[in-house]
């Protein structure tokens, strides 16, 4: 159990005034993101989200279970969220922390509330059998800003993965295995993509991506989640500073030009990925 | 088909910022990311007068941990606290944290082996270095290392061993499955 280290009053003053003078701890842009890597893994549905120092990993898997009562024609989207103390070592395991619970409320609503993914096409007997796809998102180190990496990796993941085809005969139901017949892909509608913004100095500065020590002298903090159509699915804050309703639109337009570049990045991850199986497959 | 050699081995260090060490080992399609925190405070219920106390914690790609990851956390703590000078720094904590990325046989050697790793990267006192590997007897009674998840599924017996580099003693060994004393013997010694 180590103690999370509050940063100093110096510390604070000198992130403070830094960013007055238009400076960030990372030589960042105000409104420029770190480093994204994306990185997909042999099995489907596998991947794993670098952004700076903040590090994710999503895991995607699905299986045959009985729908819910009241909607029977509908598939089971399922969101695990879990920190460990490798990602923050002050943390006590299994009992999540107040900033794990929203950040997995965020993350729930960009992928479920939005109607992302199709969840009438994962039914295969209505009432009977459809499939959970479960996702499951590992927190491994946390350097600020976990929701955004988070919802990538995820995003990734869920467009990375592929079930096992299934055919129909009457009541009788065959899965194929992955390897006698080709998976498929998931019917992904449109990509939420959270952008957050941290506030300082009573909401006349903001920056995008904060870094962990940013967010801890912020005095708050909004999640924008928008798609490449520039539609706004959600947007998250949690009390906080109050905001103008111009920092919002501002901030919102900002967003929106954000997603752009990300939702390239994870098509040209993807893209790659099927590059290098298709050769694989060809040998 | 029976292999006598471990799948390529891919090794990386000091990945995580926050923690004291990490190593993230993989071989074939195995992958374990683990990271070690210590020694650090530790909790008063957990604390123990003459030496440091070893958390570890297990937690699976998939689904939350339960009792096969608590198993997996037994072996580790039990096997590196015969290692880990532990006495140097009492009233401490070392904790351990393995998060399996994808599983594809052989799992506990690879958890041995990343833990083996994340402690040296962290600078935590050993004795020696410790080295998991996994084998298999087959139904032909070849014997073969490193099995896949697929191969471990056709085995007669799974044999799991964990080694200490200095003394070259078995720190732990766990089979199942049908098997003889003359084939642990020999796959003891084949893995030595």
């Amino acid at each position: 159990m180590v103690k999370e280290t509050e940063p100093s009053i110096p510390e604070k003053a000198f992130i403070l005034q830094a960013l007055k003078e238009g400076y960030r701890l990372d030589c960042r842009n105000k409104i420029e993101f770190r480093n994204i890597e994306i990185n997909l893994g042999r099995e489907f549905g596998h991947a794993e989200v670098q952004l700076g120092s903040t590090r994710v990993f999503a895991k995607v898997s699905c299986e045959v279970t009985r729908p819910y009562e009241g909607r029977p024609t509908e598939g089971i989207l399922v969101l695990n969220t879990e920190m460990s103390p490798m990602a923050i070592p002050s943390l006590e395991p299994g009992r999540p922390s107040e900033d794990e619970v929203l950040a997995s409320r965020i993350i729930e609503k960009a992928l479920k509330r939005s109607d992302a993914i199709d969840t009438e096409g994962l039914c295969i007997i209505a009432g009977e059998k459809v499939w959970t796809i479960r996702i499951d998102i590992h927190f491994l180190d946390h350097d600020g800003n976990i929701v955004d990496a988070a919802c990538i990796a995820a995003l990734t993941a869920l467009s990375h993965f592929r079930r096992p085809d299934v055919t129909v005969v009457g009541t009788d139901v065959t899965i194929h295995s992955l390897e006698s017949r080709n998976p498929v892909p998931l019917t992904i509608h449109h990509m939420p993509i959270c952008v957050t913004f941290a506030f300082f100095d009573n909401g006349n500065l903001f920056v995008v991506d904060p870094l962990h020590r940013e967010e801890q002298v912020r005095e708050g903090d909004m999640t924008l989640t928008i798609n490449s159509y520039q539609e706004i699915c959600a947007i998250s804050k949690a009390g906080g500073i109050p905001l103008e309703l111009k920092t919002i639109v501002e901030c919102s337009e900002i967003a929106a030009s954000k997603v752009e570049n990300i939702t390239a990045l994870i098509k040209a991850a993807l893209k790659q990925d099927a590059q290098k199986r298709f050769v694989h497959y060809q040998i | 088909m029976t292999t006598d050699s471990i799948r390529p081995i891919d090794i990386s260090y000091s990945l995580l910022t926050r923690v004291d060490g990490s190593a993230k080992f993989s071989a074939g399609n195995s992958t374990v990311l683990c990271s070690v925190t210590g020694p650090a405070d530790v909790r008063i219920r957990d604390e123990k007068l003459d030496k440091a106390t070893l958390d570890v914690i297990v937690r699976p790609a998939v689904g939350v941990a339960a009792t096969k990851e608590t198993s997996l956390a037994y072996i580790l703590r039990t096997t590196f606290e015969t290692v880990i000078l532990l006495s140097h720094h009492p009233r401490t904590q070392i904790q351990v944290v393995a998060q399996i990325i994808s599983d594809d046989g052989s799992i506990i050697s690879h958890l041995i082996n990343a833990t083996t790793m994340a402690l040296l990267d962290a600078g935590v006192p050993m004795k020696a270095v410790v080295v998991g590997v996994g084998s298999l007897v087959d139904d032909k009674g070849r014997i073969s290392i490193d099995p896949t998840a697929d191969e471990v599924e056709k085995a007669v017996s799974t044999h799991n061993f964990a080694f200490d580099s200095v003394s070259l003693a078995v720190l732990y060994s766990e089979s199942t499955g049908v098997f003889t004393e003359e084939q642990v013997k020999s796959d003891t010694h084949d893995l030595w």
